[in-house]
């Protein structure tokens, strides 16, 4: 009688479904057992798993590039842009996130009437700025240089995921449901709220097709000026679809403005309180000056402490990474990665990995992955364009001081370490805090 | 490519990616208004468009014409299941005669006679088959509802036409909307108990307790009959002929005497019944439905006790009491194939 079915409809015909939910019970862990949102991920790798995964060498075939023309083998150039090979965190990096995709799902089993009540109250909830939630959303930061990878990094550790999964029957039990796991999106630039809620919009419209249809949430959001109502109708879409974790890139852009900078941070902390999303922040060292900013503004009350020890904490509560530059060619990550990108060359003859080569490599690059990458291409664009054969160091020189001229002085100043220390000074800041506050 | 893919290709790019799942005899209404709250959708008339197709606010009796339980990639059910299993006209198909009956359920199949029969689905309006106004609820039904799914729904068995009371808790129905017009999704007055349905407190106890009693002593012997699993069971027609026996006094009188008796309770009620429903209890179609009975009844157990009526029975529970268990009224087998030969 009290089946999760229309009464008497015994025939529900399910037709098909591309990226059909799978359910594998088997390998997962026994909390996450009997919860359809779970049991449709993609099973836990391993290390190694996950590295292999996230490293791409292109397929090239050297011989027949070798036979066209230079010119037209300069375009062969590009696969180049192609490789990826992971640093040594990635591993932790990508399992700490799987953890807490895996973690957001674990008290939003569909299947739960209080999962249940929490959807049909989480608009309330939104709007009346309601604590009666559990809040136990992870949140996770990145920081590193620019060109360090960490927007492909965190792409590439998405992308093992399906963006989205589509339910239609969990065990025997009638489930027609659009779980999204993931979703990507910039800052906001100048900390516009709106522009980020919209930009959110957007990209669910994104993940599940209702772009420039009649369903898309974003051409909804733009008639409405009301953000408390956008506000309240993302975090039902993020409830109803199940959203797993949401990507922010480029976080330091909400430094720009000073005055939506601590609202933006508190909207997206309470978008995830009260949907129960993971967060995951990715941006420059300008994180740091962030945080620390609202830290050096308001040390006067008591108050402003705890709201900015609140918004720091949340922002950790799932880990926190920092991509680190190579500071030595003796780098093992670094040298792997010379090594890797020097068997794409389309000359004949090649450049060969030694010492000289890496420490050369390092110094021109001030061992970003971006900048080699970048360098690797031009100094063989160069040398083709030149009608050589060999590729050299000095085309490397030349490619830099041609190409990269806007960039030099910046190097310069990386190559003197001067910008690679400014980490979170909040033991600090605290210590100083302490001693103003007065907790009586 | 056949038309059934070509037509499911279609409605897949249309369709919502997702639907809450219905419960058991949960009104169509609120699974519609469940269906806006999750989807996110600040405007109910863009929500209507797509989850219809029509450009309306409220789902009236035309926009229920092409009403397709569906999502991107889940196919629930069809019009026809919809309109047996989540609307009134199961409940009202036993006072409609037949031609009206079939011409609804054929229309709710082909999409090609909507237009044709519109007038047919004027005649099933809102209040008959959608019954959006005034919708009633059980306060303890809604706090199990609660409990067991998350959320709370309104069903159909509280509201039948006439039905004050819950069947299952005795309880006096609370009437969800006060306004008198049609209960809008997005209307937090209309919805707020829906989803936040508050426990009972002392006095609603209290209230409950006073109704439950009240609705007992009056209608003990309907309840008890109604509350069985089969009404065409041995213990309902020992349930039946007791009462009918004591308070009709017309169990085991002929033909003639019942047709009297019932003729004349119809008349008694006529004002409290919908004016659709009453059209069709003229007497000349009582005496023909009755004469029917009896003619191929195996006397002397009396007509309204056979095993093939429960219809029957529940339609003269329905107009005696004003009540009647819509539970065993979905139970009942002959309700999934409808059955036209036994109608009043």
């Amino acid at each position: 009688m009290h089946g999760i079915c229309f009464s008497a409809v015994t025939t529900l015909e399910i037709l098909l479904a591309q990226f059909d939910a799978f359910y594998s019970s088997e390998v997962t862990p026994t909390l996450h057992r009997g919860n359809p949102l779970i049991e449709a991920l993609p099973p836990i790798n391993t290390d190694i798993e996950i590295l292999r995964k996230l490293t791409n060498l292109p397929d090239t075939d050297r011989n027949v590039s070798m036979q066209m023309p230079p010119h037209v083998r300069s375009f062969e150039i590009d696969f180049v842009r192609q490789i990826y090979v992971p640093p040594p965190m990635a591993a932790e990096y990508a399992r700490n996130i799987d953890y807490m995709i895996r973690q957001s799902y674990v008290d939003r089993n569909p299947f739960d009437s209080k999962h249940q009540k929490h959807l049909y109250g989480v608009q309330d909830c939104a709007k009346n700025q309601n604590a009666h939630h559990e809040t136990n959303a992870l949140m996770m930061t990145l920081k590193g240089l620019s060109g360090m990878g960490k927007s492909r990094l965190t792409k590439a550790v998405l992308e093992m995921y399906p963006q989205v999964i589509y339910h239609t029957q969990y065990r025997d039990k009638c489930y027609p449901a659009a779980q999204i796991v993931w979703l990507s999106v910039e800052a906001p630039i100048a900390g516009s709220i709106k522009g980020f809620l919209l930009s959110l919009f957007t990209a669910i419209d994104r993940a599940l097709g209702y772009e420039n249809t009649l369903k898309s949430y974003s051409m909804q959001a733009k008639t409405k000026t009301n953000i408390d109502n956008m506000v309240s109708s993302f975090v039902q879409i993020a409830a109803t679809h199940s959203l797993g974790i949401l990507h922010i890139d480029d976080i330091q852009r909400i430094k720009e403005t000073s005055t939506d900078r601590e609202y933006v941070i508190q909207t997206i902390i309470r978008l995830a309180n009260v949907s129960k999303f993971a967060v995951l922040f990715s941006g420059t060292d300008d994180i740091t000056k962030v945080i620390q900013k609202m830290l050096s503004e308001k040390t006067a009350s008591k108050k402003s402490f705890h709201q900015q020890f609140e918004i720091t904490r949340r922002m950790v509560t799932g880990g926190y990474f920092k991509l680190e530059r190579a500071k030595d060619f003796k780098d093992k990550f670094f040298s792997k990665l010379v090594s890797t990108i020097l068997k794409y060359q389309w000359l004949e003859n090649p450049l060969i990995p030694t010492e000289i080569t890496t420490k050369f490599l390092h110094e021109i690059s001030a061992g970003l992955p971006s900048v080699l990458l970048l360098l690797h291409r031009l100094a063989q664009r160069e040398a083709l364009l030149n009608a050589e054969t060999s590729l050299h160091h000095r085309h490397y020189t030349m490619a830099y001081k041609k190409h990269l001229r806007p960039l030099v002085p910046l190097l310069k100043v990386l190559r003197e370490g001067k910008f690679d220390d400014t980490d979170f000074d909040i033991d600090g800041k605290f210590v100083a805090l302490f001693s103003k506050v007065n907790f009586a | 490519m056949s038309a059934v893919i070509e037509d499911s290709l279609t409605w897949r790019d249309e369709a919502l990616a997702f639907a809450p799942i219905p419960i058991p005899d949960e009104h169509i209404y609120s699974f519609m208004a469940r269906w806006f709250r999750l989807s996110g959708y600040q405007s109910r008339k863009d929500f209507m468009r797509l989850s219809v197709g029509l450009d309306c606010r409220l789902l009236s009796s035309s926009a229920f014409g092409r009403f397709d339980l569906k999502t991107q990639h889940v196919y629930l059910a069809n019009r026809k299941e919809v309109l047996d299993n989540a609307t009134l006209f199961p409940y009202h198909r036993t006072y409609l005669p037949v031609e009206p009956c079939n011409r609804i359920e054929l229309a709710s199949y082909e999409a090609e006679s909507q237009i044709a029969s519109r007038r047919w689905w004027r005649l099933m309006d809102r209040s008959l088959v959608l019954s959006t106004e005034n919708l009633r609820y059980c306060p303890k039904c809604a706090r199990f509802q609660a409990e067991k799914y998350g959320f709370t729904a309104w069903l159909r068995v509280h509201n039948l036409p006439m039905v004050e009371a819950c069947v299952l808790h005795r309880m006096k129905l609370r009437s969800l909307n006060s306004r008198n017009s049609p209960v809008a999704f997005d209307n937090p007055t209309d919805c707020a108990e829906r989803f936040f349905h508050p426990p009972l407190n002392p006095i609603d106890d209290e209230v409950a307790d006073r109704a439950e009693q009240a609705f007992a002593e009056r209608s003990v012997d309907v309840l008890r009959a109604g509350s069985l699993r089969d009404i065409s069971g041995d213990c309902v027609n020992k349930y039946w002929q007791k009462f009918l026996k004591k308070e009709c006094k017309y169990a085991f009188f002929g033909v003639n005497e019942i047709t009297k008796f019932v003729i004349r309770t119809f008349r008694a009620n006529a004002k409290k019944l919908p004016p659709t429903v009453a059209r069709y209890l003229e007497p000349s179609y009582v005496r023909i439905e009755i004469e029917k009975i009896f003619s191929d009844s195996r006397l002397p157990m009396s007509p309204l006790f056979k095993p093939m009526s429960p219809l029957f029975n529940i339609a003269l529970a329905t107009v005696f009491f004003g009540k009647v268990n819509m539970y065993d009224f979905l139970a009942c087998d002959d309700l999934l194939k409808p059955d036209h030969s036994i109608r009043i």
